[in-house]
């Protein structure tokens, strides 16, 4: 089992748009996918059009097991599951800090998973908090969208140290560059930057699309919808390119 | 990931759109595009994938090996259906099925063609809940067409199992739960499964007069030839005249075996009919058994030698071609249908009220009796001349005596408790298979011996053709001489104290008793 964290500090990256296009694409490649939504705002349960209640609310993601398998929820979609977020997901780091292994919790509630699923999506909220420190632990990659700005750039650097200083290495962080516009020089700019000043950058970039941003009317990933747009073309590049370096 | 599935079979009146309206009630509706799919099912002649409970289907681009519940086993891309096992280019499919299907050909049981209109069933958030597919389907097997009842049939989401039962609700008040019923459509499509026995055994009553006996006997084995015929003539596999062979066989040994039953000049005639009838296939089934040889005589081949055996195989499948056409005239003669004919005229009518023949009105359990014990005795007698550095020809008579003894057994089966004389055929069975092989091994080196002689040595390549077959023969030659332990346990087992007093106590049929 895979598990790949969709994860920024930052909001408004294309984060949950990420999420929810790779783990479509997942699913369509034949492997039996589970997508997590770990945060309250709920965008991800939302797009797949799935009510964001959790019957036993931050407990499914404490206790795990049957508390989280009786919540998990099948998509419309052919080997597509979710597990939804709950607004109680708010209170997740604090009910961490109680357990006995504060940063390696989640990591124990999704073993179990395994022997039903080949992949899990999680899907974080935009922060560095105590969940985020079990997000990093827990997943074997941490995919990371970056708009290309100047204060993404610090950001990225901040997330870096905050890594080197938890003793996690940066190897399985991979960012990738989200909401491109060609046209922006600046973008160009700290593209190049990043790329020359980091060599893990993944080769595939996500264009600033109105299609995405659109997903929250049709409420569906944009691949299903358009899928030979050039917002479809785009997802499966950077599925290809992950899937690679995964290693399946 | 597999989730809840419930049908439902709907009566024939149903309207389908008072169906979606029902359900429309509790969700929103959205229909897909209509799905058609042909099935085409298959099975040998004699029901082995049904026995094991399962049936091939074939759905082009795929072939499915499925439970007969629908449950899928098995699944091998597939463009076109294969005849035999072998032919069955996916390997892991034909790995698993190659000791089930052996040399049957896979037999085409009936063509369903669908029709699946298929509906998301959502909620109030146009979130897909349930799944749901209204199945109509047409049988064909030939000229026999049939509707087959509409099927509801509604697919479960995870999470969402109260929404499944509530539409399950709608559903049940206009149809009962069913499940895929291929039994019922193959019955409907006029088949009988598992309705193939060519062994003889039949409900005898021990009281029976032996020469009524002796007709139920007999027309069993017609009944099984007649079962047979359609396949020799279509060539659809080797076993139809395999079985066919049998069962004349099976006929001749009890026409030879049973004695005294029957009046003399109807047995003269029997016996030699059959025995033409017996005649008229032996080619046929020669080649067919030397040409199933092929991968084993190559494998027993060095593999520098194994290509220069394909020219026996080639010689082969050009006398099969004539000898086909040959086989099919006795098949359709006139004179086959006048030995069915006034065979099967003989065997229904009733038996005589005082027939001359002596052993005609004897209890067939007496008969029965005594018959299988002398065979035994015949066994234990030519048995005791055997030894390692006996005579091939030693070994092949008492092939001859187990021959005989298993039919017997095989023909009275019915008459004794059924594991006393199960467990004394399997003891024969394995001195049997001894034998059977090491007369296997002879026959086929004197084939290729007598083949080999007919060949024109004119040429490297008919030089190295019958360098491999001198290669073969000694390899076969060898195999036989290492059959004649293997036989003389096997028949040192079979005339233990143990086995003679078994057969006594079951068979032994004292002076006056009666049944």
């Amino acid at each position: 089992m895979t598990t790949f964290a969709i994860y920024s500090i930052k909001g408004g990256v294309g984060k949950t748009a990420a999420c929810v296009n790779l783990s479509y694409l997942a699913a369509a490649s034949g492997y039996n996918v589970l997508v997590c939504d770990l945060d309250p705002q709920s965008s991800t349960t939302f797009y797949f059009r799935v009510k964001p209640k959790v019957k036993s609310g931050v407990k499914s993601l404490i206790k795990g097991k049957k508390h989280a398998y009786k919540s998990i929820k099948g998509t419309d979609f052919q080997g597509l599951d979710l597990l939804p977020a709950d607004f109680s997901f708010r209170n997740l780091d604090l009910a961490y800090d109680q357990a006995d292994k504060p940063t390696r919790k989640l990591k124990d509630v999704l073993k179990p998973f395994k022997k039903d699923y080949d992949i899990i999506f999680l899907d974080c909220p935009p922060n560095l908090t105590l969940l985020s420190e079990n997000i990093l632990h827990a997943a074997d990659w941490v995919v990371n969208p970056i708009v290309p700005t100047t204060l993404s750039q610090r950001t990225h650097e901040q997330l870096l140290q905050f890594l080197e200083s938890e003793g996690m290495t940066g190897e399985k962080i991979l960012p990738f560059f989200s909401m491109v516009e060609r046209r922006k020089s600046l973008h160009k700019e700290v593209i190049l930057d990043m790329v020359q000043n980091h060599d893990n950058m993944l080769t595939n970039t996500i264009p600033y699309l109105s299609d995405i941003e659109r997903m929250g009317i049709h409420r569906e990933p944009v691949i299903h919808t358009k899928p030979h747009s050039i917002s479809a073309r785009a997802y499966r590049a950077l599925w290809e390119e992950l899937k690679a370096i995964a290693g399946m | 990931m597999n989730q809840d599935v419930l049908s439902f079979s709907l009566p024939p009146d149903t309207e389908v759109e008072q169906v979606i309206a029902d359900l429309g009630k509790l969700f929103r509706i959205d229909e897909q595009p209509e799905e058609r799919r042909r099935f085409k099912y298959y099975d040998t002649f004699d029901w082995r994938l049904y026995k094991r409970k399962q049936i091939m289907v074939f759905a082009r681009p795929n072939l499915y090996l499925q439970s007969l519940d629908g449950q899928q086993q098995l699944a091998a891309s597939c463009a076109v259906m294969p005849r035999f096992v072998w032919d069955l280019e996916e390997e892991s499919m034909r790995q698993h099925l190659e000791p089930i299907l052996e040399m049957r050909a896979l037999l085409p049981l009936m063509d369903v063609a669908s029709t699946a209109c298929k509906f998301d069933l959502r909620n109030e958030d146009l979130k897909t809940v349930v799944r749901l597919e209204i199945q109509s389907r047409k049988l064909q097997n030939g000229t026999l067409e049939k509707e087959w009842p509409i099927e509801a049939t509604l697919h479960g989401l995870r999470g969402y199992e109260s929404e499944l039962q509530k539409a399950a609700k709608k559903l049940k008040k206009r149809g009962k739960e069913s499940a895929s019923d291929i039994p019922a459509m193959l019955q409907t499509m006029g088949h009988e499964p598992l309705g193939y026995n060519s062994k003889p055994n039949l409900g005898l009553r021990p009281d029976m007069r032996a020469d009524e006996a002796g007709k139920q006997i007999f027309a069993h084995m017609m009944e099984v030839i007649h079962q047979n015929m359609d396949g020799m003539r279509q060539d659809l596999d080797s076993e139809f005249l395999h079985d066919f062979r049998v069962a004349v066989r099976r006929t001749r040994s009890g026409l030879s075996q049973i004695k005294n039953i029957m009046d003399p000049s109807v047995l003269a005639r029997a016996k030699a009919d059959f025995s033409q009838l017996g005649k008229i296939t032996n080619l046929t089934r020669d080649l067919d058994v030397y040409l199933l040889k092929h991968d084993e005589y190559r494998n027993l081949l060095p593999e520098d030698m194994q290509p220069d055996v394909e020219q026996f195989f080639q010689h082969l499948r050009k006398v099969r071609k004539r000898e086909r056409t040959v086989l099919l005239k006795h098949l359709n003669s006139q004179e086959l249908a006048e030995i069915f004919n006034w065979w099967e005229a003989f065997l229904a009518e009733p038996v005589p009220e005082n027939p001359e023949p002596v052993n005609a009105t004897l209890p067939v359990i007496q008969l029965a009796g005594k018959s299988i014990m002398k065979r035994y005795k015949n066994i234990c007698r030519d048995g005791a001349l055997l030894h390692q550095q006996a005579e091939d020809q030693l070994f092949h008579d008492l092939r001859i005596d187990c021959k005989k003894l298993r039919y017997q057994m095989e023909f009275f089966l019915s008459l004794y408790p059924k594991d006393r004389i199960s467990n004394l055929i399997s003891r024969l069975k394995k001195l049997q298979n001894g034998l059977g092989d090491f007369n296997d091994f002879y026959v086929q080196q004197e084939t290729l011996k007598e083949y080999v002689h007919h060949i024109r040595v004119r040429s490297n390549s008919a030089r190295d053709h019958v360098l491999a077959i001198g290669v073969l023969i000694g390899m076969l030659r060898e195999k036989q001489h290492n059959l004649k332990a293997v036989c003389i346990k096997g028949l040192n087992t079979f005339l233990s104290e143990e086995t003679r007093q078994l057969f006594t106590d079951l068979f032994k049929v004292e002076k006056g008793e009666k049944a």
